[in-house]
């Protein structure tokens, strides 16, 4: 894989979701579906295996939350960028999202809002 | 008592009255605006996504992924409306057949295959139980009992078969549920209520329970719920035995 591909990893339990999230990056140059996850804990298990250089999180997921997934996740892949992507968020969320500094989208099917957020938090970590 | 004073004082009566109904009304309406929107838009979103890649996908992806994943996000929504529909007391969802003699264990088995997500389970009790419920209707009452068991238990999920033996005639279906501890166990069953175990664990619309005991209800039976020892909750459906 070349440096210039970003390798994302989708994780959120529901499998239409997750689908449909494939579909729509396949579609875009440059970005790469590696792998998938269900729950808190295979994602933590997909990104230790495939090193991506991006996840997309949704945060209510079984096993364990994602926002305690992204800091397990961070501990191994200091440099991936991750985007908080959920249906919801509450106060709680947004502050522990910007505390940990993770752009949160809501879930609207707009795939270009998506692919900004994956890439300015790319920029981000790279920095 | 003078008239004066006693009508002054079932004034107060009515006014503490209608002031308790309007704070119900805005508890209500913040438990719905909590969880609607939660609920209803990640298969909106879905939906609509889904439909806009049809031009560019394949067909083989039209074929084996889309549109079943359409079809299941299409019934997902219908549920939904069902469920809320029902929860705020509006029963035109309710079944309109007749009650018919249904076997509890193969239910259990259909329903846990739905929604088990592969946790185990255990069943106790005669495996030839049967009770009296609409058509389809204990299968409803199942899935919500059982689907807050898989989402927010944590363990084996036991369901028990019980005749209580105190001549009422009835059978009851006890669900046992090991999982977080519950402490709102008093508000479980209001429409639209989420347990925070709950909220912190999968979204939801917080409308199983009610739409379950509703169906039970109808059905001529009841149900009930109890936090459980040491965390998680019991749900006992109790209908007449066949």
């Amino acid at each position: 894989m070349t440096g210039d591909v970003i390798s994302v990893v989708i994780a959120d339990d529901e499998p239409d979701v997750r689908l449909l999230l494939r579909l729509q990056l396949e579609t875009v140059d440059g970005v790469e579906v590696v792998g998938e996850a269900a729950d808190g804990v295979e994602v933590i298990e997909v990104c230790r295996k495939l090193r991506p250089r991006a996840v997309v999180m949704d945060l209510l997921m079984p096993k364990m939350l994602g926002i305690h997934a992204i800091e397990e996740i961070r501990r191994d892949i200091p440099n991936i960028a991750v985007v908080a992507y959920t249906a919801t968020a509450g106060e709680f969320v947004r502050q522990e999202m910007e505390r940990l500094e993770v752009p949160l989208l809501l879930k609207s099917g707009d795939i270009r809002a998506l692919v900004d957020a994956i890439r300015s938090s790319l920029a981000r970590v790279v920095e | 008592m003078t008239p004066g004073v006693q009508a002054s004082q079932t004034s107060d009566s009515d006014s503490d009255e209608l002031e308790r109904r309007l704070r119900e009304v805005d508890a209500l309406r913040r438990r719905v605006l909590n969880v609607i929107p939660h609920a209803l838009r990640t298969p909106i979103t879905t939906f609509r996504g889904l439909a806009e890649a049809l031009p560019t996908a394949s067909e083989d992806d039209i074929r084996t992924s889309i549109t079943p994943a359409l079809r299941r996000l299409a019934a997902q929504a219908e549920r939904l409306l069902d469920d809320m529909l029902l929860a705020a007391g509006l029963t035109t969802t309710l079944p309109t057949s007749e009650r018919v003699g249904t076997m509890v264990r193969p239910v259990v088995d259909d329903v846990w295959a739905e929604v088990g997500g592969g946790a185990p389970l255990v069943f106790e009790g005669d495996d030839d139980a049967a009770v009296l419920a609409p058509a389809g209707s204990l299968s409803k009452m199942l899935v919500h009992v059982l689907d807050n068991a898989a989402k927010y238990g944590d363990g084996t999920t036991t369901v028990k078969v019980v005749q209580p033996g105190d001549g009422s005639g009835s059978t009851a279906i006890v669900v046992d549920s090991p999982g977080a501890e519950i402490t709102e166990i008093e508000l479980l069953g209001q429409p639209f209520f989420r347990a925070e175990a709950a909220v912190m664990r999968s979204p939801g619309l917080g409308v199983g329970i009610a739409v379950a005991r509703a169906l039970a209800e109808h059905a001529r039976g009841s149900l009930t719920v109890e936090a459980r020892d040491g965390g998680g909750l019991i749900t006992t459906i109790e209908l007449e035995a066949v």
